[in-house]
C-alpha cells in the first residue's frame, strides 16, 4: 500500500517540476535569469482557473483530445516502476499496453489538432505522426533489449532483473540500449534536435502547433499529460542506466530522482548547444536509432541472453 | 568475456554507423580517429591485468599500443584533414546511395556479420563472442564505404575502416601478432594513406580520382589544369 501512495504521490508531484528543471537548466546554459523552477506549476494553474474559448468549427473531438491524452499517459505511467518498487500495475505484456497507451494519448491529441481546421495544425500532426511511427521501433527494440533478459515482457520483472545485474557497468548492451532510448525520448517529447519547443514559427512546429488552439483547462491537461510523459519515460531511461537498489527504498528514491534530474540537464544541455536537425534529416536519426537498438538485441541473441 | 572489451567491440560499431551516415567528410575523418583510439585501447582490455604479470609482454603491448595510437587516431587523421582543406571538399555532395538507405545497408552489413560470425564460424574459447562479428561488420563496413564513396577521401575512409576491421579479427583470433608484423601492417596501411592523401591534394588527383566537382562534363584522363 505504501508502495503506491509512493507511486502516486512521485507521479503527482514530479513531472511538472522536473519540467520546470529542465527550463533552469536551459535558463543557467544560457545565462538568463530564467522561470523559477516551479514555473510549470504556476502555468498549470493558471490555466485551470481560466475558461476555454472553442472555434465554431470544432467538434466534441476536440474537447476530448485533451482528457483522452492525459488519461490515457496517467494510466500509462501507472505500469513504470518508479523507485525500484513493484508498479501498481503490473502484468505480463505490460509493455505494449504502455507503448498503446501513450501511442492513444498522441492519436487523440493529434485527432483534436486536426479537429480545429487549421493547416499548420494538420501539419503537425502529419508530422507528429510520420515520427512517431519511426520512432515506434525504437521503443520497441529498446524494450526488447530491457525485457528479454528477464524472460518476461513487464517493467516491474525487467527492472528487478536489470537491478540484479549492475545495470551498465556490467552489460554494455544496456549503453546501447541508452543511446536509442535517448533519441526515442527526444523524439517522443518533441525536444530538440526534432523539434524545438520555443520556436514561434508555425511552420516548423510540431508539438506545440497541436496545442495551438487549446485554451484554458484543456491548455492545462495537455501541459500535464507532457509533464507526465516526460517524467515516466526519463525513469525508463534511469532504471535502463544505472540499477536502482530493489531492497532499499531511499536509495532508489534517490537514484531515481537523481537520475531524472541528469536526463533533464540532458535535454536541456542538448537544447542550448544544438540546433533542430533538418526535417530530411530526422528520418535518419530515428533510423540509427532503430539500428542501434537492433544491433543491441543482436550482441544480447549473442551472448546467449535471448 | 570481458565488459571492457565489449563496450569497445561496440564502440567500434556504432562508429561504423556513423561514418556511414555523416556525410560532413569532417566529422567521418573524426569518428575514424576515435576508431583508432578504441582500436588502441583493445589490446589493453583484451589482455587486463594479465600484462603486467608476465614481463616480456609489457613491451610489446606497450609498443604496439603507442604505434596503433599514433597512426591511427593522429598521424593519419592529421593527413585526412591536410588533404580535405587542400582538396576544398567538405563534405560527400550527392552520394551514390543514400545516407538513409545506406545507413540500412550498413545495418544489414553488420547483421550480416553477426550472422557469418555466429553460425558460420566456429566459437573460438577464450575469445569475446563479439570480437570476429564485430571485426567483420567493421570490414564489410569499410568494403562498402570504399566502393560507395564517391570522392577519393570518402574512399580513403572506407579503406581505413576496412584496415580497422582486419585490425580488430586479427586481434581477436591471434591475440598477439609478432611485433614486427603488426608494426609492419601499421606502416603500410600509414604509406597507403599517404601516398592517396598526396593524391587527393595534389592537382592531378582532384582530375582522375574526383569527379563530382565542378568538371562534370570534363573527360576523366584530362587534368583539370589542362582545359
Amino acid at each position: 500500500m505504501r508502495d503506491v501512495f509512493l507511486h502516486l504521490a512521485l507521479l503527482v508531484l514530479g513531472p511538472l517540476t522536473l519540467l520546470g528543471l529542465v527550463g533552469r537548466v536551459k535558463a543557467v546554459a544560457a545565462r538568463r535569469v530564467g522561470a523559477p523552477l516551479l514555473q510549470p506549476w504556476h502555468d498549470v494553474w493558471k490555466l485551470l482557473r481560466k475558461g476555454a474559448v472553442y472555434s465554431t468549427t470544432t467538434t466534441p473531438l476536440f474537447v476530448a483530445g485533451p482528457i483522452v491524452a492525459l488519461a490515457c499517459t496517467a494510466l500509462a505511467a501507472l505500469m513504470v516502476p518508479l523507485a525500484g518498487v513493484q508498479a501498481p500495475l503490473a502484468f505480463p505484456g505490460d509493455i505494449f499496453v504502455f507503448a498503446g497507451l501513450l501511442a492513444l494519448a498522441r492519436f487523440a491529441t493529434m485527432l483534436s489538432a486536426l479537429d480545429t481546421g487549421s493547416a499548420f495544425e494538420g501539419m503537425g500532426a502529419s508530422r507528429e505522426a510520420a515520427f512517431a511511427a519511426m520512432a515506434e521501433p525504437a521503443l520497441f527494440l529498446v524494450l526488447m533489449i530491457a525485457t528479454l533478459p528477464g524472460g518476461t515482457p513487464s517493467f516491474s520483472t525487467a527492472f528487478n532483473e536489470l537491478s540484479g545485474t549492475g545495470g551498465l557497468v556490467r552489460d554494455p548492451v544496456l549503453l546501447l540500449a541508452a543511446l536509442a532510448f535517448g533519441a526515442f525520448l527526444l523524439t517522443d517529447l518533441s525536444r530538440i534536435p526534432i523539434d524545438d519547443p520555443n520556436t514561434h514559427l508555425e511552420l516548423t512546429m510540431i508539438h506545440e502547433v497541436m496545442i495551438l488552439d487549446h485554451s484554458g483547462p484543456d491548455l492545462a491537461f495537455l501541459h500535464i499529460g507532457y509533464a507526465m510523459r516526460l517524467f515516466v519515460l526519463s525513469a525508463i531511461g534511469v532504471h535502463l542506466l544505472v540499477p536502482v537498489p530493489p531492497d532499499a527504498p531511499l536509495a532508489a528514491l534517490a537514484v531515481l530522482l537523481a537520475g531524472q534530474a541528469g536526463i533533464a540537464g540532458f535535454i536541456g544541455g542538448i537544447e542550448s548547444v544544438t540546433a533542430r536537425l533538418r526535417l530530411t534529416r530526422v528520418a535518419q536519426f530515428l533510423i540509427g536509432a532503430s539500428v542501434v537498438a537492433a544491433i543491441g538485441v543482436l550482441v544480447l541473441h549473442l551472448g546467449g541472453r535471448a | 568475456m570481458t565488459p571492457g572489451t565489449d563496450l569497445l567491440l561496440l564502440a567500434v560499431i556504432g562508429i561504423d554507423l556513423f561514418i556511414a551516415s555523416s556525410s560532413r567528410l569532417r566529422a567521418r575523418i573524426q569518428a575514424c580517429a576515435l576508431q583508432g583510439l578504441a582500436l588502441a585501447a583493445l589490446p589493453l582490455a583484451v589482455e587486463g591485468t594479465g600484462v603486467l604479470s608476465a614481463s616480456g609482454r609489457v613491451v610489446h603491448v606497450v609498443l604496439a599500443v603507442t604505434a596503433t595510437l599514433l597512426l591511427k587516431a593522429w598521424a593519419i587523421p592529421l593527413a585526412l584533414t591536410r588533404a580535405m582543406h587542400r582538396s576544398g571538399v567538405r563534405r560527400e555532395v550527392e552520394p551514390f546511395v543514400s545516407l538513409h538507405l545506406s545507413l540500412l545497408l550498413t545495418a544489414g552489413l553488420v547483421g550480416l556479420a553477426f550472422w557469418i560470425g555466429t553460425a558460420v564460424l566456429p566459437r573460438l574459447p577464450g575469445v569475446s563472442p563479439l570480437g570476429i562479428p564485430a571485426g567483420l561488420a567493421t570490414l564489410l563496413v569499410g568494403l562498402y564505404l570504399t566502393m560507395s564513396g564517391r570522392t577519393a577521401l570518402t574512399q580513403v575512409i572506407g579503406y581505413l575502416v576496412l584496415e580497422n576491421g582486419v585490425f580488430i579479427i586479427g586481434q581477436m583470433l591471434l591475440g598477439e601478432f609478432p611485433l614486427v608484423v603488426e608494426l609492419g601492417v601499421l606502416l603500410d596501411v600509414l604509406v597507403a594513406v599517404m601516398l592517396m592523401a598526396v593524391l587527393v591534394a595534389s592537382g592531378q588527383g582532384i582530375a582522375t580520382v574526383r569527379e563530382d566537382h565542378g568538371s562534370g562534363d570534363a573527360p576523366l584522363d584530362a587534368p583539370r589544369g589542362a582545359a
